[in-house]
C-alpha cells in the first residue's frame, strides 16, 4: 500500500505536524508493505502566496491568516472557492458577517481568489502520484482545505482512497462529515493509532472493516456505517514521531530563513485537571479528557533522538498539561543533560517557585499556564481551580526566572459584571513589571466544552458559528452536528467595557514594556526596594518596620487577611487586627502587595534575578541599550 | 507602618568596581548571584593591539565581556585605541561608554547597534548551534557538527594559545576566523558569539 499524508493549511509553518509523524512511524512498524509520505502542503500553500501575491503574503501574513483570524474562521471560508470550485464563493456575506477591517478582508479575500488554483494543481500532482491511499489531518480551521483536495483528487483520480482524521473529525462530527462528503472514504472519528494499525491489517487482508475502531466507511450500498469507538492509546502504544519530510521541505522552501523550525513531542493526552473539573469553557481534549502520561525515560529518549536527528533545539510540547511526574523524572534529567534547548509546555498556573526554577533549569523557557483570569469569582465560574492570587504569583514568578508566560484574559461568562473586575483595575498599575496578558478577549462557545454539553450552565440558545454558514452549501441542522466553534448569547460584560478592559491590558504592555523593575532585597535591617515601575516614584527605600517585613516575606505565597492577623500576634506578638490591616494598606497603596478575595500576595521579584526583556527585532534599528536589565 | 529610609540603599551591593588584573579571575555567575548589576571596569580596554601583553587582557576582558553580556550584567566600560577597531565584530556584547567630552564614530555605532542576542551558540550535545545577527544584512545560522571544529569553537570558548588550535586543524581555525566566529590577538584565540545562559523575555525574540 502506497500512502500519502497531507498536512494541509492552515497548520503552522513552524513546526511539523504530530499526527502526520506519529502515523509514520506506525507504518514503519510493517516494513516494505506499507510506504508512506508526507506532503506539507501547508508550506507549499504559504509559498504560493508568497510567489503568486509578490509577497504580499509572507509568512508572517500566512501565520496571520490561520491563527490570529481563527475566531472570524478566514481560514475556513479562504477555501471555500476551492470546496465549491468557484472562484469566488458568497464573499460579499462573509465580507458582512465576519466583521474583518477593510485591510484584512482584503488580504483573506486575495488568498480566497488564489485557493481554487492551488488546489487544483495540488490535486493533480498528487493523483499522478499512484498513491492508494491519501490521509488527511483536520483540526482547527483544516477542515475546508482538507475537503477541498479531497473532493478534487476524487474528481481526477477516483480510484485513489481517501481517510480523514483529526480533532475535526472527532466523534459526532467525523460521522456528519463522512455522511456530508461523498469523496471521503474513510474518516477515523476517534485516535488514530490502534485505528490506522488495523486499517493497515485490513488492507493487507488480516483484518475486517468491521474491527477498525473508530471508523467510519460505506458497505457496498453507500450507506455510511460507524463501527465501535476506539480505546483511547495508552502512550506506551504512541511511537516516536517522525518528521523528514518537514524538514527537507522546510530546508529547500524559499521561505527557510523564516521558518522557525521546532521539534513537536508529546508527553501527554487528556487533562489530569479537566478529568476531575472540566474548565466549563474548553473543548480542546473533545472525547479524549482521561489523562494518559508517557514514561519519563522514553519521552527523555524520544526528546533527545528527535534533537540529534534533526539538530534542532527548539522543542514545543503537545501536552494540554504536564505530567506532575515529570517533575520527579523527565524535567531533572533533562536539566542534567546541560543542552540549551529551549521548550514550550502548558502547565497549570498553581506552579510553586521551585518547581518554575526545576522547569527553567530543564531548559523550558515558554510556558502557557492557562491563567484566564486574576479574579477567583470568574476563575470559580471557569472551574479551573487557580484563585487571582495564584495567578499573580505565577506570573510574578515566571518574570522573576525569566520564563515568558503567554496568557489570556476571558470575559463573558454567564455571571460576570464588570465590577468584578473593579479590583484588579484598581491594582493594575502595581503589576506593571510582571507579564501582561496578550489580550483580552470574550470566550468562544466550544464543542465538548461543559458550556456547550450543559446549556444550562447559561448559554442556553446557540447555533454554529456563523462563518461555517457561508463556507458550507450546508444546513445549520448538519453543521450542529460537524463543527466546532458556536455562537451563543452574549453574557457578562458588554462590548464597550470589553473595549475599556482591552485599553487598560494595552497599557500594562507597555508599563511592562518599557522596563518596569520592582526588586526587593533582603538585608540586615530589612527588605531594600527598588521600583522603577512605570507611572510609580522611580527610588530605592528600605522597608525595615517589623510588620511589614512580615508580610512582605510571609506573602511569597499568598495568605489570606485572616492568617496574616494570626502571624502578627504569634511572630510579633501584635494584637490589633486594625495595625495589621492598616499596614496591609499602606503596602498594597505602594503596589508592594496585591490583594484580591481577601488574600494578599508580594509583588517584588529577586533583586538577584536576571530579567533580561527584548522588544522588537534583533534588527538594530538605533535604539542602543534596548532591552531592560534587572 | 512602613518606615522607609529614602536612598539610603541605592546601588547597595550592585555595583561592583574591578581593575583590569582582576578581570582574568572573577566569577561572573557569583558575581550575579550575590546581587551585582553592575560592573565598573578601572582601565581602558584596547581591543585593538596585537601585543602580547595587550593581547591577553583583551581577551580576557571579552571573555568576561561575553558572559556578562550573556548573565544580563550591565558593564561600564571604556575603549582605548579606538580608530581602527571593526565594530561589527562586537555588538553582540555589552558596548563601551564614553567619557564626558570625548567623541567616537566607533562607540557611538556600537552603542547604537547593540541588542541582546545578536550572536550566541547553544549545546545540542552532538552539535552547536551559532546564530550570529551582527551584521544586519547577512544573518548566519551556523551548525557545527564535526570535529576538528567543533572541537575547536569549544576550545577557544575562553582564552586558548592559537597554537594549540592550530595543532587540532589550522583549516578549520582559518573557517572559524574567516566566519568570524573566532579572533586572534597575538599568540591568542577566542571565540566571539557567548553561550545562552538565560533567555529573554519573549523567548523567541532572539
Amino acid at each position: 500500500m502506497r500512502c500519502l499524508f497531507v498536512v494541509m493549511p492552515w497548520h503552522s509553518a513552524h513546526y511539523p505536524a504530530l499526527s502526520v509523524g506519529i502515523l509514520k512511524a506506525i507504518a514503519e512498524e510493517y516494513g516494505d508493505q506499507v510506504e508512506t509520505k508526507a506532503l506539507y502542503a501547508n508550506l507549499r500553500w504559504a509559498e504560493f502566496l508568497h510567489e503568486k501575491t509578490e509577497k504580499r503574503i509572507d509568512l508572517a501574513e500566512y501565520q496571520f491568516l490561520g491563527e490570529d483570524l481563527i475566531f472570524k474562521g478566514a481560514g475556513e471560508w479562504i477555501f471555500s472557492s476551492a470546496l465549491h470550485q468557484e472562484d469566488e464563493w458568497k464573499s460579499d456575506v462573509y465580507r458582512a458577517i465576519s466583521g474583518l477591517s477593510e485591510e484584512n478582508f482584503e488580504l483573506v479575500f486575495e488568498a480566497h481568489s488564489l485557493a481554487r488554483q492551488f488546489i487544483n494543481d495540488l490535486a493533480e500532482e498528487i493523483a499522478s502520484a499512484n498513491f492508494d491511499l491519501v490521509g488527511l489531518t483536520s483540526t482547527f480551521m483544516q477542515n475546508t482545505p482538507c475537503l477541498a483536495l479531497a473532493k478534487r483528487i476524487k474528481h481526477i483520480a477516483p480510484h485513489i482512497e481517501i481517510i480523514m482524521g483529526g480533532g475535526n473529525c472527532d466523534g459526532k462530527q467525523g460521522i456528519t462529515i463522512h455522511q456530508s462528503f461523498p469523496f471521503i472514504d474513510y474518516v477515523v472519528s476517534g485516535e488514530g493509532e490502534n485505528a490506522f494499525r488495523r486499517f493497515i491489517e485490513y488492507k493487507m487482508g488480516s483484518c475486517r472493516i468491521h474491527d477498525i475502531p473508530s471508523l467510519v466507511w460505506r458497505d457496498s450500498s453507500g450507506v455510511t456505517q460507524v463501527n465501535f469507538k476506539s480505546e483511547l492509546a495508552q502512550m506506551s502504544e504512541v511511537p516516536a514521531p517522525l518528521y523528514e519530510e518537514y524538514f527537507d521541505q522546510v530546508l529547500s522552501s524559499p521561505l527557510a530563513d523564516r521558518v522557525e523550525l521546532n521539534i513537536v513531542i508529546e508527553g501527554a493526552r487528556g487533562c489530569w485537571w479537566g478529568q476531575k473539573h472540566h474548565c466549563t469553557f474548553c473543548g480542546l481534549n473533545g472525547t479524549g479528557m482521561a489523562y494518559r502520561l508517557k514514561d519519563g525515560d522514553t519521552f527523555v529518549d524520544e526528546l533527545f533522538d528527535l534533537v540529534h536527528r534533526y539538530q534542532t533545539l527548539d522543542i514545543i510540547t503537545a501536552d494540554n498539561i504536564i505530567g506532575m511526574d515529570y517533575f520527579r523524572s523527565v524535567l531533572p534529567t533533562l536539566k542534567d543533560r546541560d543542552y540549551d534547548l529551549r521548550i514550550h509546555y502548558e502547565v497549570k498556573a498553581n506552579l510553586r517557585f521551585d518547581q518554575l526554577q526545576l522547569l527553567k533549569d530543564a531548559g523550558v523557557c515558554h510556558l502557557q499556564p492557562g491563567i484566564e483570569s486574576l479574579t477567583t469569582k470568574i476563575l470559580k465560574q471557569m472551574d479551573k481551580g487557580t484563585t487571582g492570587v495564584q495567578n499573580v504569583r505565577v506570573l510574578r514568578d515566571s518574570s522573576e526566572l525569566g520564563l515568558t508566560a503567554t496568557w489570556n484574559i476571558l470575559v463573558g461568562f454567564p455571571d460576570e459584571t464588570f465590577q468584578d473586575y473593579q479590583e484588579v483595575i484598581n491594582q493594575i498599575s502595581a503589576l506593571a513589571h510582571i507579564q501582561p496578558p496578550s489580550s483580552v478577549g470574550r470566550i468562544a462557545l466550544q464543542r465538548f466544552s461543559p458550556y456547550f454539553n450543559k446549556p444550562e450552565l447559561g448559554f442556553k440558545s446557540r447555533k454554529p458559528a456563523s462563518f461555517y454558514g457561508v463556507t458550507y452549501d450546508l444546513p445549520d441542522s448538519t453543521l450542529e452536528n460537524m463543527v466546532f466553534l458556536f455562537e451563543g448569547e452574549q453574557r457578562g460584560v458588554t462590548e464597550a467595557q470589553l473595549e475599556k478592559l482591552s485599553a487598560l491590558v494595552k497599557a500594562w504592555q507597555k508599563a511592562y514594556e518599557t522596563g518596569s523593575l520592582l526588586t526587593y532585597e533582603i538585608v540586615t535591617d530589612g527588605i531594600v526596594i527598588r521600583d522603577s515601575r512605570q507611572g510609580w516614584k522611580n527610588y530605592c527605600y528600605l522597608v525595615e518596620a517589623q510588620l511589614d517585613v512580615m508580610i512582605l516575606t510571609e506573602t511569597r505565597n499568598a495568605k489570606s487577611r485572616n492568617a496574616l492577623h494570626a502571624l502578627a500576634q504569634k511572630k510579633l506578638g501584635i494584637t490589633s487586627d486594625k495595625i495589621v490591616t492598616e499596614t496591609l494598606k499602606a503596602l498594597r497603596a505602594k503596589g508592594l502587595v496585591f490583594e484580591e478575595d481577601d488574600f494578599f500576595i508580594a509583588l517584588p521579584t529577586a533583586q538577584n534575578a536576571n530579567q533580561i526583556r527584548v522588544f522588537g527585532e534583533v534588527s538594530g534599528n538605533n535604539e542602543p541599550f534596548q532591552e531592560a536589565v534587572a | 507602618m512602613s518606615a522607609t529610609t529614602q536612598h539610603k540603599y541605592d546601588n547597595h551591593g550592585a555595583l561592583l568596581e574591578l581593575d583590569t588584573c582582576q578581570i582574568a579571575n572573577t566569577d561572573v555567575k557569583r558575581l550575579c548571584d550575590t546581587g551585582i548589576k553592575t560592573v565598573q571596569i578601572n582601565g581602558k580596554i584596547d581591543l585593538v593591539s596585537d601585543g602580547q601583553a595587550n593581547a591577553s587582557i583583551c581577551l580576557d576582558f571579552l571573555s568576561f565581556l561575553k558572559e556578562a553580556t550573556a548573565r544580563g550584567l550591565v558593564v561600564n566600560w571604556w575603549l582605548d585605541n579606538d580608530g581602527s577597531i571593526d565594530t561589527t565584530l562586537y555588538t553582540h556584547l555589552w558596548p563601551p561608554l564614553l567619557e564626558e567630552g570625548e567623541q567616537s564614530i566607533s562607540v557611538a555605532t556600537w552603542q547604537q547597534t547593540y541588542r541582546f542576542g545578536k550572536c550566541y551558540w547553544r549545546n545540542g550535545g552532538q552539535f552547536i548551534e551559532v546564530i550570529d545577527k551582527r551584521d544586519l544584512h547577512n544573518q548566519f545560522q551556523h551548525l557545527i557538527d564535526e570535529n576538528p571544529m567543533l572541537e575547536i569553537f569549544k576550545a577557544a570558548h575562553k582564552p586558548v594559545s592559537r597554537q594549540g588550535l592550530v595543532a587540532i586543524s589550522q583549516e578549520a581555525l582559518h573557517d572559524l576566523e574567516a566566519a568570524n566566529l573566532v579572533i586572534s590577538r597575538g599568540p591568542l584565540c577566542l571565540t566571539m558569539p557567548y553561550r545562552v545562559i538565560d533567555w529573554p523575555i519573549p523567548y523567541r525574540s532572539i
